[in-house]
C-alpha cells in the first residue's frame, strides 16, 4: 500500500520557454508569512500518535494482564473484567493490543530511521551535485522502486528468515528511494535560489552551503516523509504479521492478530475490529501528523489574498479623493458604482470604487501592488477568488441589472461576450494540452456559433492580431510570450465585445514585444469601438493608451481625470509621489575621469562565447562579447530576455565558465584555480532581481547579512574578524542601506520588496567588495520604491568607491544610474558607448528600435 | 519522439538488467549453493554433481545468470526445484487471476474516486468537501485485509450472499467468477479508492489555481464548466501517473487479498513457494512480478508523454 506522498509523481519538468528574466508585477509579498494559528490536522494526528507512543510506553511496565499469558476463559466478549475480551487462547485482547504497539512502533521507527538515513544523504547528494554522480544515484534509487517493501520482506524472509529484523530492514530498504527523492527535488530547489548563489558568490564552501542554506530548508519536507512513511511502515508490518512473516508469535502483534481473528468471524467479530482500529489509528495519525506538518511547512498553502507591504508607502499620504470631476458620459459602457471587496474576516480591498467606462473609451487604472486594481477588474467579471466578497454595482451597456447580482451561469454568458479580459502573465493564461486555434474557436461556440464558423474566424482573428499561418494549430508553449498575449487578445475580441479589460496585459512582455501588442490593442479596440480598461502600475504606458485615468490607492480612488489634466497638473499628493517616481532622469555627472582610462581595466572581457546544450539542442547564449569596465565606472548593460545578459554577468562574476574567450575580473583569469576564485569572490559581490528568493527564508537578516563575513578569505586587513565585530559590522551595513536597527534579529517574509532588496544590498556590501553586481535590481518593485533602491545604490557606489555593473531590460533606469552602457541583442554587443551618447545618437538601429519602444511619460 | 522512445526504452532494459541481477544475487548467489539447499550438507558430491547437471546449476554463476534471464526472455522460467513442476504454465495462470482482480479492483478505485475527489476538491471550503476529505483519509488508513475480513465477516458469514473465498475462471462459469471475484476486488479497490481520491483531489485543487482556468471562465465558461472541458483533462496528466504506480502497488499489495480469500494468485504462490523454500520458484516469480512493474513505469512515462504536448520533441 501506497501513501499519496510518496509515490514519485512525475511531475513535467519546467517549461523551458518561461522566460526567466519575466518581469511581473509583484502581487504583494510572497506567501512565505506563515499563517499563525493552529492545523486542525496537526493535532489531531499528533493526538493520535501521542496516543500510540503513551500506550507502547505503559504496556512496558504495566498491562491489565499478561498479554502472553493464556489464563481466562476463550473467545470472551468484551466485559467488565476483560474490556475487550479474549482471544482463542484466552488471553487478554486490551493487553495484547496494548504490547502490539511496541512492534509497530519499534518497525516503523527502525524503517523510517534507516530509510531517512541512507536516502536523504543520497538525495541531497544527487541534488547537489548533479552531473553523472547524482543521474546514477537517482536511478539506482529508481531500480529500487521495483522493490516495494512488502516484496522486499517476502524475498528477504524466504532467505533470511521471516521476522521483526527483515521486517524493519526491508520497509527501510524499499522506503529509500522515497526519501531520496523527496531530499534532492528539495535539494535542487534550494540549490536554485539566488541566496545559494548569493552564498557561493560570498565564497562559501558546498559543506556550508549544504549546513547553512540545503538542510534547515528540506528539513520540513524531509519531517513530513517521516511521519507518511511511518504510516506505510505501520501498514506494512501489519501486512506481514497478517502473512505469518512479521514477529513471530508469541510476541503480540496487531497483524497477527487480525489473521487470527479469521477463523472466528461470526462468532469473535471483536477479534478482528479491536486490531484492526488500532492498526487505522496509528496510521490514520501519522498521515495526519505528515498533512498538518506539510501545511505548515508549505509557504503556497498559507497564502491568505493579497496583503499590502508595510513601511515603504509614505504614510502621510490620505486616501481622500481629489477631482471627481467625471465626464458626462450619457450610457457608460462600463459602469462601477461604490464596489467594496472584503475578505470573509472582513478587511477591505476595496472601498466604494467607482468608476466609468465609455463606449469606445480608454480608461487607464493605476495602482501599485496591493491597490487593488486586479481585484476591481476580477469583480467585474465575476471571477473572484473564493473568500473574497464584492458589493455595490456594476452596470454593462445593453445589460439590465446589476452584475453582481447574476449568478455564475448569467455571468458567464456575458463574459467573452460584452466583457472580456487579458490577463497579465501569457506563459500560464492558456491551456497548456489544447492547440491554440481551437481555444480561440471555443470562445465563439461558447457563445452560440458553430464549430465550422468558429474554426474560420479563429484562424482569421489569429492574422488578424499579427500570428503567422498555422499558428491555430500551435500548442502554448510552440508560442513566445508575446505571441501567446496575441491569441489572448483574439480570444477576448472574438466576439466583439462592448468592454475589454486588460489587467497588466504588456508587464511580462519584452519593450519592443511590448510597443507592439499596445499598439494592435489600441487599434483593434477602436475598430471595434469598444470600451477599454486598462490596468497597470506604469504610468507611461497610461500616457500613451488611455483618454482618461484612475487613480487607485490601498483600494480607494483618490484622483480621476483625463490623462492630460492628471499627469500634467496632479492633485492629489500620491499621484504627484508616483509621477515623480516614474521619472528617472538621466545621471548627469561622469565617475571616471579621463586619466583613468588609461589604467588597467577592472572587468575584462573579450571575444566570449557561451553555448550550452538544452534538449539535445545547442543554444547560443552569447556570440563573441567584448567590453572593458574601468575602476569606478558605472556599467550598464541593457537588452530584452535571451539577449544573454545575465549570461554574461554570470560569467565575469565567475558563476559560470565561458565556453570560448577571455575574461579577467578584479585581477583574476577565469576560469580561475579555487583559491584564485576566492580573491574574486572578495571582491565582486551580487545583487539579485527577485527580492524575495535571493534571501534565505529560515535567518535572520542578521544571519544573512553576516553571511560573507564568515569566510574569512572575505573580510579584507583590520575587518571584522570576531563575531561581536561582525555583528557591529552588519549593523552599520543595514544603518547605511536605511533600515532600522532591530532587523537584524527579525526574519526576510517581515519585510517588504525594496527593504528586502536593501537588505540584499547590505548583504552584497558588507565585506567590502571593489565591484558590485546588481542583475534587474528594481524590476520587480513598485514604482515609487524603484526609485529609491536606485538612488541608494548610486549614493552606495559613491560612498565605498564601488565599480558599478547593472544589468537591465529599462534603458531609463541604465541611464539613470549609469554613465557607460552597452546594448546586448541575441548575444552579442550591438553598441557600448558613454550612457547620454548611446541614448540620444544610437548608432545601431536595434538601440533606436529599443529607446523608441520604451514609454516615455507624456505630460 | 523517436529519440525520446529510444532513450526510455534503453533505460528500461538498463533498470530491467540491474533488477534482475539483483533478484538473482538476493535469491540465487546468497543462500548458497541450491543443491547444497535441495539435498542437504550430508549429501555425496556424486550426488550433488548429478542434481547440478539435472537443473543446470553446474556453470559458472554468470552462465546460469545469463540462462535464467535468456528463459525470462523466452518465456521459459524452469522447473521447480522442490516440486519438479514446469513454473511457466503455472506462473502465467496465477498472473491471470491477479491480473484480474488488480484491474477490477483499480476500475472500482477510479469509479470511486474521480468523481468524489473532484467534488472534494470543488468543495473544499465547505461541510460536504471537508467530509470527502476526511472519509478518504480515513480509508487511505484502514489496511485492505481489514476491510477483506469484514467483507467475509458481513457477506459471507453472516449474510451467507457470497462464498467467502476461492476461485472460479470466468471460463469456468462466468456468474460463480463474479461471486467470487467481487469482495475481494472491492477490499482492493476500497482502499485504493481512497488512496486515489486524494490524489484527484489535490490535483483538481492544483488545477483551479491555474490562470488558464480563469482565461476560460473569462471566455464564457461557468466555473464548473471550465473545470470539466479544461480542468480535468490537465488534472489527468498527474493522475495517470498515480494509476500506473497504484496498480504496481496492487500487483504486490493483491499477496495479503489473496491469502484472506484464498484466491490462488501470484501472491499465493509466492508465498506457498517461500513456505517451501522453492528458492528457483520465487526467484522468477519476483522477476515477473518486477518486471510487470518496471514496465507499468515505462508504460506510465510514454502516456505522459502522449496526454502532454509539452513533453513531445517539438520538430
Amino acid at each position: 500500500m501506497t501513501d499519496p506522498a510518496t509515490v514519485a509523481v512525475g511531475q513535467p519538468p519546467p517549461d523551458p520557454r518561461t522566460p526567466t528574466g519575466a518581469r511581473r508585477q509583484p502581487a504583494g509579498p510572497r506567501p512565505e508569512a506563515r499563517r499563525p494559528g493552529v492545523h486542525p490536522q496537526l493535532v489531531i494526528g499528533a493526538v493520535l500518535v501521542g496516543l500510540v507512543v503513551v500506550t507502547a510506553l505503559v504496556s512496558l511496565v504495566w498491562t491489565p494482564f499478561d498479554p502472553e499469558h493464556a489464563g481466562a476463559e476463550r473467545l470472551l466478549s468484551p466485559g467488565a473484567e476483560h474490556w475487550l475480551g479474549t482471544d482463542r487462547f484466552g488471553r487478554d485482547v486490551f493487553s495484547q493490543v496494548m504490547a502490539g504497539a511496541r512492534i509497530t512502533l519499534l518497525v516503523g521507527l527502525v524503517a523510517v530511521g534507516i530509510a531517512a538515513v541512507v536516502g536523504v544523504p543520497l538525495g541531497v547528494l544527487a541534488g547537489m551535485r548533479g552531473g553523472r554522480l547524482g543521474v546514477l544515484l537517482m536511478r539506482g534509487s529508481d531500480i529500487l522502486l521495483a522493490f516495494p517493501g512488502l516484496l522486499l520482506a517476502i524475498v528477504l524472509g524466504a532467505v533470511y528468515g521471516a521476522g521483526t529484523v527483515t521486517a524493519m530492514v526491508a520497509l527501510g530498504i524499499g522506503s529509500i528511494p522515497a526519501f531520496a527523492r523527496v531530499a534532492r527535488s528539495g535539494t535542487l530547489q534550494v540549490m536554485r535560489s539566488d541566496y545559494v548563489v548569493a552564498a557561493r558568490a560570498a565564497n562559501r564552501g558546498e559543506r556550508a552551503i549544504a549546513a547553512r542554506h540545503v538542510l534547515p530548508n528540506i528539513a520540513g519536507t524531509v519531517l513530513v516523509q517521516c511521519s507518511v512513511n511511518f504510516a506505510i511502515a505501520v501498514l506494512a508490518e501489519a501486512g506481514l504479521s497478517f502473512l505469518g512473516l512479521g514477529t513471530p508469535p508469541p510476541t503480540p502483534s496487531w497483524g497477527r492478530m487480525l489473521q487470527e481473528s479469521q477463523q472466528f468471524l461470526g462468532v469473535a467479530d471483536h477479534l478482528a475490529i479491536v486490531p484492526g482500529v488500532a492498526i487505522a489509528v496509528a496510521v490514520l495519525g501519522f498521515n495526519l501528523l505528515g498533512d498538518g506538518l506539510r501545511d505548515v511547512f508549505d509557504p503556497r498553502l498559507s497564502a491568505v489574498g493579497p496583503h499590502a507591504p508595510a513601511g515603504e508607502r509614505p504614510s502621510s499620504v490620505s486616501a481622500e479623493p481629489v477631482g471627481t470631476t467625471r465626464p458626462s458620459v450619457e450610457t457608460p459602457a462600463l459602469d462601477i458604482r461604490d464596489l467594496t471587496v472584503r475578505t470573509d474576516s472582513g478587511r477591505a480591498l476595496l472601498s466604494e470604487v467607482s468608476l466609468r467606462v465609455g463606449p469606445g473609451e480608454r480608461v487607464g487604472l493605476i495602482g501599485e501592488s496591493g491597490s487593488g486594481k486586479t481585484m476591481t477588474a476580477l469583480a467585474a467579471l465575476g471571477l473572484l477568488p473564493d473568500g473574497v466578497v464584492a458589493t455595490g454595482q456594476v452596470g454593462l451597456a445593453g445589460v439590465p441589472g446589476n452584475l453582481l447580482e447574476r449568478g455564475e451561469r448569467a455571468l458567464a454568458g456575458l463574459r467573452g461576450e460584452a466583457l472580456s479580459m487579458v490577463f497579465q502573465e501569457p506563459m500560464t493564461a492558456l491551456n497548456p494540452l489544447l492547440r491554440v486555434g481551437r481555444q480561440v474557436a471555443e470562445t465563439m461556440t461558447l457563445h452560440g456559433a458553430t464549430s465550422r464558423t468558429a474554426t474560420r474566424r479563429a484562424a482569421e482573428l489569429l492574422a488578424e492580431v499579427g500570428l503567422p499561418d498555422g499558428a491555430a494549430r500551435r500548442y502554448p508553449h510552440e508560442l513566445s510570450g508575446g505571441q501567446r498575449q496575441r491569441v489572448v487578445l483574439a480570444m477576448a475580441l472574438a466576439n466583439d465585445p462592448a468592454v475589454l479589460v486588460a489587467d497588466e496585459p504588456t508587464t511580462a512582455l519584452d519593450v519592443t514585444v511590448q510597443r507592439q501588442m499596445l499598439d494592435l490593442m489600441v487599434r483593434l479596440v477602436e475598430d471595434r469601438g469598444a470600451g477599454l480598461l486598462f490596468i497597470t502600475h506604469d504610468l507611461a504606458v497610461v500616457s500613451q493608451v488611455c483618454q482618461r485615468v484612475v487613480v487607485l490607492l490601498d483600494g480607494v480612488v483618490v484622483e480621476e481625470g483625463t490623462v492630460a489634466q492628471v499627469f500634467a497638473h496632479p492633485r492629489h499628493e500620491y499621484t504627484r509621489r508616483l509621477l515623480a517616481a516614474s521619472t528617472l532622469e538621466p545621471r548627469t555627472t561622469s565617475s571616471v575621469r579621463s586619466e583613468d582610462r588609461v589604467a588597467e581595466p577592472l572587468i575584462r572581457v573579450e571575444d566570449v562565447t557561451r553555448t550550452y546544450q538544452s534538449r539535445g539542442q545547442a543554444v547560443h547564449a552569447l556570440g563573441g562579447v567584448s567590453l572593458e569596465v574601468q575602476e569606478g565606472q558605472r556599467f550598464g548593460i541593457v537588452g530584452e530576455s535571451g539577449s544573454g545578459k545575465s549570461t554574461l554577468l554570470r560569467i565575469v562574476a565567475g558563476l559560470d565558465r565561458a565556453t570560448s574567450g577571455r575574461v579577467t575580473s578584479a585581477g583574476v583569469h577565469l576560469p580561475a584555480a579555487p583559491h584564485e576564485l576566492g580573491d574574486l569572490r572578495a571582491a565582486l559581490q551580487l545583487v539579485f532581481q527577485d527580492p524575495y528568493g535571493s534571501l534565505d527564508p529560515r535567518m535572520t537578516v542578521g544571519d544573512i547579512v553576516a553571511e560573507p563575513l564568515l569566510n574569512p578569505a572575505n573580510v579584507r586587513v583590520g575587518g571584522p574578524r570576531t563575531a561581536s565585530a561582525r555583528r557591529d559590522a552588519v549593523r552599520e551595513m543595514l544603518d547605511a542601506v536605511g533600515l532600522p536597527l532591530d532587523a537584524t534579529e527579525r526574519y526576510p517574509h517581515q519585510f517588504s520588496g525594496g527593504q528586502r532588496q536593501r537588505i540584499a544590498i547590505a548583504r552584497a556590501l558588507v565585506c567590502r567588495p571593489r565591484i558590485l553586481v546588481a542583475d534587474e535590481p528594481v524590476s520587480a518593485l513598485d514604482v515609487s520604491v524603484r526609485r529609491q533602491v536606485l538612488d541608494l545604490l548610486a549614493r552606495l557606489a559613491d560612498e565605498h568607491a564601488l565599480t558599478l555593473l547593472l544589468v537591465s531590460h529599462d534603458l531609463g533606469v541604465v541611464r539613470h544610474v549609469c554613465d557607460h552602457v552597452a546594448v546586448m541583442r541575441d548575444g552579442l554587443i550591438v553598441e557600448q558607448g558613454p550612457a547620454d551618447q548611446v541614448y540620444d545618437h544610437p548608432q545601431h538601429e536595434y538601440t533606436r528600435t529599443l529607446r523608441d519602444a520604451t514609454p516615455v511619460l507624456r505630460r | 519522439m523517436a529519440r525520446h522512445l529510444a532513450s526510455h526504452v534503453a533505460q528500461l532494459v538498463a533498470t530491467l538488467l540491474v533488477a534482475t541481477a539483483a533478484i538473482f544475487v538476493l535469491l540465487r548467489v546468497l543462500p548458497g549453493d541450491p543443491a547444497v539447499v535441495a539435498l542437504g550438507i550430508e549429501a555425496s558430491p556424486e550426488a550433488l554433481a548429478a542434481w547440478r547437471a539435472e537443473h543446470g546449476t553446474d556453470g559458472t554463476l554468470v552462465a546460469q545468470y545469463l540462462e535464467w534471464v535468456g528463459g525470462l526472455l523466452t518465456g521459459d522460467l524452469g522447473t521447480s526445484y522442490v516440486t519438479s513442476q514446469e513454473l511457466t504454465p503455472l506462473v502465467a495462470d496465477r498472473v491471470q487471476v491477479t491480473g484480474i482482480l488488480v484491474l477490477l479492483g483499480m476500475l472500482i478505485a477510479l469509479v470511486v474516486a474521480v468523481p468524489v475527489g473532484t467534488l472534494a476538491a470543488v468543495w473544499h471550503r465547505n461541510a460536504g468537501g471537508v467530509t470527502l476529505s476526511t472519509v478518504s483519509q480515513v480509508g487511505v488508513a484502514v489496511p485492505n485485509f481489514l476491510v477483506g475480513v469484514l467483507l467475509v465477516a458481513l457477506f459471507a458469514v453472516r449474510l451467507g450472499w457470497l462464498p467467502s473465498g476461492g476461485w472460479v475462471a470466468p471460463v469456468e462459469g462466468f456468474g460463480e467468477f463474479w461471486r467470487h471475484v467481487l469482495l475481494p476486488a472491492v477490499a482492493l479497490g476500497s482502499v485504493q479508492a481512497a488512496i486515489i481520491t486524494r490524489y484527484v483531489r489535490s490535483a483538481v485543487l492544483e488545477i483551479m489555481r491555474e490562470d488558464f482556468l480563469r482565461t476560460a471562465r473569462a471566455k464564457g465558461l461557468t466555473f464548473t464548466g471550465a473545470l470539466v472541458r479544461h480542468g480535468l483533462r490537465n488534472a489527468g496528466v498527474p493522475i495517470v501517473t498515480v494509476v500506473g504506480v497504484q496498480i504496481a502497488s496492487m500487483l504486490i499489495g493483491a499477496v495479503v487479498i489473496e491469502r484472506v480469500f484464498a484466491v490462488p494468485g501470484l501472491g499465493s504462490l509466492l508465498l506457498d513457494s517461500v513456505g517451501n523454500r522453492d528458492l528457483l520458484a520465487v526467484q522468477s516469480i519476483v522477476a515477473v512480478l518486477v518486471v510487470l512493474v518496471v514496465l507499468l513505469n515505462f508504460l506510465v512515462d510514454l502516456a505522459y508523454t502522449l496526454l502532454d504536448p509539452r513533453l513531445r520533441r517539438a520538430s
